[in-house]
């Protein structure tokens, strides 16, 4: 009898340490956070943008504000925006050069032009004239990573008012010497592209 | 050639192995991603905006529209008249986008007293020459305008007479190119017919005023004699 008693405590003394172990057992669950790049550029408005040359004023000294296309910038890393167009066409041989055409920019959001970003076309007298090869709009600052709310923009655009680096000549001068070969409706498609930085 | 097969076999299974263990290792999957990841970070992001211009016709003609032929006479003597006041020039500009030609009429075939509107001199006793002030030229057919006043004094005429057409460079333009100054003259000077004609005509002191309209109109082609 007190053989089959301590057989008894023993297996309850057993029992007990391997519920004591089971306890205290622990596991690990692995997390893996992935931070994906992230580069986004939002035409927010002004997609569509139109100029009308209807008054000698307009053909002698341009149009100064033909529109604003708005763009807002999502990016983890450092960007810069560039920008191109072909020539204005009317679907025919005329064409318009497309220097004719130029922009410049308002920041809106929190980054700022001069510091976290980089822009030499701020103003009307500074417009850049738009070339069908690839030019730098905006561009790295300190430091331009963020998201809408930080890179939100104004692109203003202005079409022959000789302003800043846009073809010297009037609208009515280019008609004059033959460079615009005759009234219409002329297009063209304006590329941005933004691009992160290494 | 068979050291060079024999160097790509090896090679390719080398490969196999580091990729298994990779695979093996789940190592591959990291590195897929690690790839995937620095291949988005260098693509771009592009938008598009369209934009139209519209250059739509323009034909204006700038000039005061109160602008009249006036001038002054007074008799000293029988045949010797003083002028007191001569017609003023009349300034005008043209912005066109297209070419175009300008004639010159007057509303009435006299010239009528201001004071007595019953003594009439006849148009033919004023002329006029157009000079062009701005930088479009005028010297003709070849150029950008062609001006019939260029070497001759024309007279008014209650019929039109196209002065100014579009040559072969085009006349298209604004006001800095296409200006120009209407200058009156009184003919009878040179003419001696014309003076004993005026003479005859028993002019009494008096102002006199003629109106004159001035016409602009699109040309397609460049002017040809007639």
């Amino acid at each position: 009898m007190k053989k089959t008693v301590l057989i008894l405590a023993a297996i309850f003394a057993m029992h007990t340490a391997g519920l004591q172990a089971q306890a205290t057992d622990t596991d690990v669950v692995n997390f893996t956070a992935i931070l994906s790049s992230v580069l986004n550029l939002t035409v927010t408005a002004g997609a569509d943008q139109t100029a009308n040359f209807t008054t000698p004023a307009d053909y002698n000294l341009g149009i100064n504000a033909v529109g604003t296309t708005t763009v807002t910038m999502e990016s983890t890393s450092d960007w810069d925006l560039k920008i191109n167009a072909a020539d204005f066409s009317d679907g025919g041989t005329n064409i318009i050069p497309i220097d004719n055409l130029g922009v410049w920019c308002e920041a809106t959001g929190t980054h700022q032009i001069g510091t976290e970003v980089s822009c030499s076309n701020t103003s009307l007298a500074t417009a850049m004239g738009l070339t069908a090869t690839d030019q730098t709009l905006l561009d790295n600052g300190t430091t331009n990573s963020g998201d809408a709310s930080d890179n939100a923009f104004n692109l203003n655009w202005t079409m022959g008012t000789m302003q800043g680096t846009m073809n010297t000549l009037s609208i009515f001068d280019q008609l004059s010497n033959g460079t615009i070969g005759g009234l219409g409706t002329y297009t063209t498609t304006v590329n941005l592209t933004l691009t992160a930085l290494p | 050639m068979f050291r060079r097969i024999s160097f790509f076999l090896g090679a390719l299974f080398v490969f196999n192995l580091i990729m298994m263990k990779l695979h093996q290792t789940g190592l591959l999957a990291l590195l897929l991603l690690l790839l995937t990841a620095s291949l988005v970070g260098a693509q771009e992001n592009n938008m598009e905006i369209r934009f139209d211009s519209r250059l739509e016709s323009i034909l204006n003609l700038n000039m005061d529209p109160e602008a009249n032929i006036e001038f002054g006479l007074r008799q000293i003597s029988d045949e010797l008249y003083q002028v007191t006041k001569s017609p003023e020039d009349v300034n005008f500009s043209i912005e066109s986008t297209g070419s175009w030609n300008l004639s010159i009429s007057a509303i009435d075939p006299y010239f009528k007293g201001t004071s007595d509107s019953s003594q009439k001199i006849p148009l033919d006793f004023i002329g006029f020459t157009i000079e062009s002030l701005g930088s479009n030229w005028d010297n003709g057919l070849f150029s950008n305008t062609a001006n019939l006043t260029k070497d001759t004094v024309l007279t008014l005429s209650v019929d039109k007479i196209t002065v100014l057409t579009n040559g072969k460079r085009g006349n298209v333009g604004g006001s800095d190119k296409n200006a120009f100054v209407i200058r009156w003259k009184f003919t009878y000077e040179e003419e001696a017919r014309k003076i004993k004609r005026f003479a005859g005509m028993r002019i009494k002191d008096d102002y006199y005023a003629g109106k004159f309209f001035i016409t602009l109109s699109e040309s397609q082609t460049p002017w040809k004699p007639e």
